[in-house]
């Protein structure tokens, strides 16, 4: 009696897995041959071109003449005086905010040295970060500009 | 040891038919799935392509244009410098103007009338188009008038990421455009053929456009700029492309081509392909009567219209059946290179 039991329970278990597969299966093929279904399944690779951003604005930003000096000089100044007003660049941050907003776009911009000397804006989670070195006699600054 | 009996055997059956069956049903499912590879080689090349331009002979810098470079090509269609033989590209540079905080139009609330008021002038938005949105620095803007942080913004396209706009575009602002490159005008095609439109192509998009930051020189400084390129896939762009790789190597090409649903003068609706060379350009025309009209124009690249050996594109007129392969024969004729179009 315990082996027909054992049959029965078994045999049912086999039959209740394979409907459910077989379910599972033909639901997959209808969803996607219904007329109002996707067609077809995809998947893209997707190319994203976001990253190549901030280093674009940062070609712009080497060029952009700020009254006197171009930035790249007003931020090598400042990177070796460690601050803006001993520098004579007070302009940089007004016109430089200026300059990024007319992307409008997230961004932030800062200059260190060993310490942050300024940094206007504020970066976006997805935002990218091209690095400017600036170096003068073992000084060692940084120009980073986050653009999304 | 254990017998088996007649109730066990006939269980074991009742359970290895469905788990047979099972197997049946997938494999016959599963060999009706085919797979289909797609590239998304325009998305890929577009991004190759701006890359290329931002540091090539258009810019003094890396993304810095030269604005003399950009006068010379202004509302040509040539694609100077870098291209690609099967994808025309279009530029457009859009120079911006600096913002300053007392042009901008400051808020407190989205809800404000000013703000309103301020992306139905800047966006010329109607009233009931606005869809409002409130945001802080550093979070991603929705709809098309947000107060972001203090300042009105509107943009007049919902889905364009560098549409937003915190003044007003005017004269003040200097905004200068220049373009240049090869466009498809679909116009043209459909106000010539109002009942066929222009070219059956396959299902993939025929162009893709993509934004970058870039500046333009001036003086002794620069001026941020939004560059557009836009890369196009169209017949003709194919078809340039064999009459160039003909010309190159000097060897026969061929492409298969899609009917063309271009008719002129003809009762039959026969596929048809009417090419020329238009000067520098290689065209496909439409012809009714006497009167030839050019519809869609490549500019062949520099290095063949600028050499001494001269470029000579037969007139091809041709009628055919549905779909079938174009070849691009090379002849040399005097000191030219006569490319002749046929049908095969």
């Amino acid at each position: 009696m315990k082996g027909f039991i054992e049959d029965i329970t078994w045999t049912a278990l086999v039959w209740i897995v394979v409907i459910v597969l077989l379910a599972l299966v033909l639901a997959h093929f209808l969803v996607i041959s219904l007329p109002w279904g996707p067609g077809s399944i995809k998947y893209s690779i997707m190319f994203s071109d976001f990253v190549n951003r901030p280093y674009t604005v940062a070609g712009a930003l080497t060029y952009y003449k700020i009254e006197d000096r171009q930035l790249l000089e007003h931020s090598l100044e400042s990177v070796i005086v460690s601050s803006i007003e001993r520098a004579k660049s007070q302009a940089v941050i007004k016109d430089l905010e200026s300059f990024m907003k007319s992307y409008d776009t997230d961004y932030q911009v800062t200059l260190s040295n060993s310490n942050i000397i300024f940094s206007i804006g504020k970066k976006h989670k997805l935002s990218t970060e091209a690095l400017v070195p600036l170096l003068y006699k073992g000084i060692l600054g940084y120009l980073k500009v986050n653009v999304r | 040891m254990t017998t088996i009996g007649p109730v066990q055997i006939f269980f074991f059956i009742l359970r290895v038919i469905p788990v047979i069956l099972l197997i049946f049903a997938l494999a016959f499912l599963y060999t009706a799935l085919l797979s289909f590879p797609e590239d998304n080689n325009l998305d890929r090349s577009i991004g190759d392509l701006a890359d290329n331009i931002i540091h090539h002979n258009l810019t003094s810098a890396r993304a810095v244009f030269d604005a003399d470079e950009l006068d010379k090509y202004d509302g040509s269609n040539e694609e100077p410098y870098v291209r690609y033989c099967n994808y025309g590209y279009y530029l457009e540079i859009e120079k911006l103007a600096l913002v300053s905080e007392e042009e901008e139009t400051q808020c407190s609330d989205v809800y404000s009338e000013d703000c309103a008021d301020f992306c139905m002038d800047v966006c010329e938005l109607e009233f009931d188009e606005l869809v409002l949105f409130h945001a802080t620095l550093g979070m991603d803007l929705y709809g098309n008038c947000a107060c972001y942080s203090g300042t009105c913004k509107c943009r007049s396209d919902m889905y364009d990421e560098f549409g937003w706009r915190t003044r007003l575009p005017g004269e003040s602002s200097g905004t200068v455009e220049t373009k240049f490159g090869y466009s498809l005008e679909k116009s043209l095609y459909n106000e010539a053929l109002p009942d066929k439109g222009y070219f059956a192509h396959d299902s993939r998009p025929d162009l893709v456009t993509s934004k970058y930051y870039v500046s333009v020189s001036d003086e002794d400084s620069v001026i941020p700029a939004i560059m557009t390129l836009t890369l196009w896939d169209t017949v003709l762009t194919r078809i340039s492309c064999l009459v160039e790789t003909a010309y190159n190597t000097m060897k026969a090409q061929e492409m298969p081509i899609h009917c063309l649903l271009l008719y002129p003068d003809t009762p039959n609706h026969d596929c048809w392909l009417p090419i020329r060379q238009s000067g520098d350009d290689i065209c496909i025309y439409y012809k009714r009567g006497g009167d030839i009209t050019d519809i869609d124009c490549r500019r062949l690249p520099g290095y063949i219209t600028d050499s001494d050996k001269g470029i000579d594109i037969a007139y091809t007129d041709i009628s055919y059946k549905n779909d079938g392969t174009l070849v691009a024969s090379p002849q040399e004729v005097g000191n030219d290179v006569r490319i002749v179009l046929s049908i095969g």
